[in-house]
């Protein structure tokens, strides 16, 4: 009893980790495409069990997922430039603005307008979470990945100790929720 | 001698049962068989019962493994998305260091 309490609470601590900014939603409504994933703990677990039992990749994706408590994945695509706020990429940026949390790699093009920043909370010389954040003019991605990373699994999320890893992926098409 | 004779004549002689004997025989063989018929209806209705509880736990684990493997099936596509764009945005990210990185 005492160990299912205390598993709830670490849920719950977890779950919280995350906390999107109330008004991210309200762009949803702006936007012309929406991805909304968000995985806790217990769907993780699901989703694992429903992977390909012998392809190397789900096996590579099954130990990377066995040390996440969550997976937040918020995509905004919008007809035109401007429709979210400088406000808006600052409220998701807070999010690591939380003790443990450090900037690893930033990206800013002016002529563009894309800024794009990788952000990795270590505890303890473990990284313990993994927070992306890529504005561009007519779309807003804000992903964060919570619990245990191994290093070894870096290159699965397609980075390397913040030195993300040049890959060729044909499957770069983007997909509605 | 003749007093023990006729005790036991008298002992022995055929007497007629009462009027109420009859339909007292009658009662309990109706009320014997009305047992084994009461026993193989509840046997029925017990085997019966048990066949619609197997019937019915068979087809809710049945319905329960349709619906977990939907969420699950859900959740492995939402997983393959959220690594997709994880990835993508990492490699874009990587690509535009480089570029610059090449520049510099």
């Amino acid at each position: 009893m005492k160990f299912g309490a205390l598993f709830i609470c670490l849920s719950i601590a977890a779950a919280q980790d995350i906390h999107l900014p109330p008004g991210l939603e309200r762009l949803a409504d702006k936007a012309s495409e929406v991805v909304d994933v968000t995985l806790d703990a217990s769907m993780l677990q699901l989703a694992v069990r429903f992977l390909p039992d012998k392809d190397p990749d789900s096996a590579r994706v099954k130990r990377l997922v066995n040390g996440l408590s969550g997976i937040y994945v918020r995509s905004f695509e919008f007809e035109k430039p401007g429709e979210y706020s400088a406000s808006d990429v600052e409220a998701l940026r807070s999010q690591a603005r939380t003790p443990g949390w450090s900037r690893i790699a930033g990206v800013r093009s002016r002529k563009k307008g894309e800024n794009a920043e990788v952000f990795i909370k270590s505890e303890g010389g473990k990284i313990s979470g993994l927070m992306i954040l890529a504005a561009e003019p007519k779309q807003l991605t804000f992903v964060s990945i919570s619990g245990f990373i191994r290093p070894e699994d870096l290159p699965e999320l397609g980075g390397h100790f913040g030195i993300p890893k040049m890959e060729q992926d044909s499957k770069s098409g983007r997909e509605d929720n | 001698m003749d007093d023990l004779e006729n005790r036991l004549r008298r002992a022995l002689e055929r007497r007629e049962p009462p009027a109420s004997f009859r339909a007292r025989v009658y009662s309990a063989r109706a009320r014997r068989a009305e047992v084994p018929r009461r026993r193989i209806w509840l046997g029925w209705a017990a085997a019966f019962a048990s066949l619609v509880a197997v019937g019915g736990g068979v087809a809710w684990q049945h319905e329960r493994n349709i619906q977990e493997r939907a969420a699950g099936e859900v959740a492995r596509q939402k997983l393959e998305l959220a690594l997709k764009i994880t990835k993508t945005k990492l490699r874009d990210i990587g690509r535009q260091i480089e570029s610059v990185q090449e520049n510099n």
